[in-house]
């Protein structure tokens, strides 16, 4: 190869660069604003999740927590190796875990989960993604009928996002931390109360919002899987 | 014109054989298990940095972590996950204890079988003269680089374990598959042997 041919295509290289270069570094991914106005169809986080209850027990995990309007849910509890601990599906209503490691699951209706089980506070979550908005514009708080039929009092921010909810019966929802993700503003911090002195402290992190999970998502495979009543579930 | 094709030739020639090369060969399991084990066997302890991921069917992106793990002969197992998931494990001999750090929440939970390394451990401290019980294995080698596939015989929630290491005892990467397609790869980085471990090394706070 002659010096002049070399020449030549070292130019072009360097101009190819000069050309690309710029372009990469002015290449933005697209941002979607997010409106305070947007709803949640669905979610999927990863989370960090914390059950107090009012005689001092604590138990606290992370995994991965999805959501899709109306009321499914699906919660997995994965172990610091990674694996999945409990796999729990619910409507607000039902209420299937399965333990993967010991081939079997727990089914049947929040009812049915003694009286202080932490997992009874999860027919909340329902209540808790329902996206109340002020009466009228700049509104601070609202007396309102929620999805689960009970008059409560919501406290709204400075952009109209609920900040706090109290139902009657004394259980009440913090909201906090709120980001705009895909054109959503979605809490990463949820603190629930029952009114009975437990909690449940929900952290998101890394959230993907309205990237509409399939209905299997949400159906759990018990193929050759031992299914027993909720009633004998001993702890969590 | 003629130079650039002979030059291409030989660049894919040299390619295709170095490739060929590097197709590891299968060895007896037996065989693999026993590299492992003459690999750690002067090892007293060991740490290294992991990043952990785990693809979840539920979710597009995989989830990412970073921590270390550090070992300790006969039976200590500790590894702790950078925030903001920040959590510390303990495994002392059968009891495994959590530290979920920011949250301040102790707990105890039950160790699913196939995380239980107490078995692994006094299989390895002897030579190996034959495959464990209950699983199925598949070895091979590539140059330093070994690979050992475990299937559980018994059907479970996992469907085999891939653990890749060099003969020198560094361990490189294992993968756990799930019955349910998810799975997690756990990836070893500056794996150090004998650094002189002690019990303050493997506590929860």
């Amino acid at each position: 190869m002659t010096k002049n041919i070399r020449y030549r295509l070292a130019g072009l290289l360097l101009l190819s660069l000069a050309l690309i270069l710029p372009g990469c570094a002015t290449h933005k991914a697209a941002v979607v604003p997010a409106s305070p106005d947007a709803p949640i169809e669905a979610f999927t986080s990863r989370v960090s999740i914390t059950l107090k209850t009012a005689d001092g027990k604590q138990n606290s995990m992370g995994g991965v927590l999805a959501y899709r309007a109306p009321d499914r849910f699906r919660f997995v509890v994965l172990s610091p190796f990674g694996l999945s601990v409990a796999d729990i599906v619910t409507d607000g209503q039902r209420l299937t875990c399965l333990i993967p490691s010991r081939n079997i699951a727990f089914a049947g209706t929040f009812s049915d989960l003694p009286e202080r089980h932490p997992l009874r506070q999860l027919a909340m979550l329902p209540w808790v993604v329902e996206r109340p908005k002020p009466g009228s514009p700049g509104e601070v708080s609202t007396r309102r009928k929620s999805i689960a039929g009970l008059m409560e009092t919501v406290y709204f921010n400075e952009i109209c996002l609920p900040q706090r909810r109290v139902a009657e019966g004394g259980a009440e929802v913090r909201y906090d931390g709120y980001q705009p993700v895909d054109g959503v503003m979605l809490p990463t911090g949820i603190e629930l109360a029952n009114g009975c002195g437990d909690t449940v402290t929900i952290r998101l992190d890394e959230p993907e919002v309205n990237q509409t999970p399939d209905d299997k998502d949400f159906t759990l495979d018990l193929t050759d899987v031992t299914v027993v009543p909720l009633t004998e579930m001993r702890g969590f | 014109m003629r130079k650039i094709f002979r030059y291409s030739i030989l660049l894919i020639s040299f390619t295709t054989l170095f490739l060929a090369n590097a197709h590891a060969a299968s060895i007896p399991a037996v065989e693999g298990l026993e590299i492992l084990r003459k690999g750690l066997a002067d090892a007293e302890d060991f740490t290294a940095d992991i990043v952990q991921e785990k693809k979840l069917s539920l979710m597009k992106r995989p989830i990412r972590s970073k921590g270390m793990v550090r070992f300790r002969k006969p039976g200590l197992f500790f590894m702790e996950m950078s925030p903001p998931h920040a959590s510390r494990m303990l495994l002392r001999n059968d009891r495994l204890e959590i530290l979920m750090v920011k949250e301040g929440v102790r707990q105890e939970i039950p160790l699913p079988q196939e995380e239980n390394l107490q078995r692994w451990l006094s299989f390895l401290s002897r030579p190996v003269t034959r495959i464990p019980e209950g699983v199925d294995i598949r070895a091979e080698r590539n140059a330093d680089l070994c690979t050992l596939t475990i299937i559980p015989r018994k059907k479970g929630q996992v469907r085999e374990f891939v653990l890749a290491f060099h003969v020198d005892g560094r361990l490189r990467e294992l993968e756990i598959k799930e019955h349910n397609n998810d799975r997690t790869t756990i990836r070893f980085l500056n794996m150090r042997k004998n650094v002189g471990l002690t019990e303050r090394d493997f506590r929860l706070e």
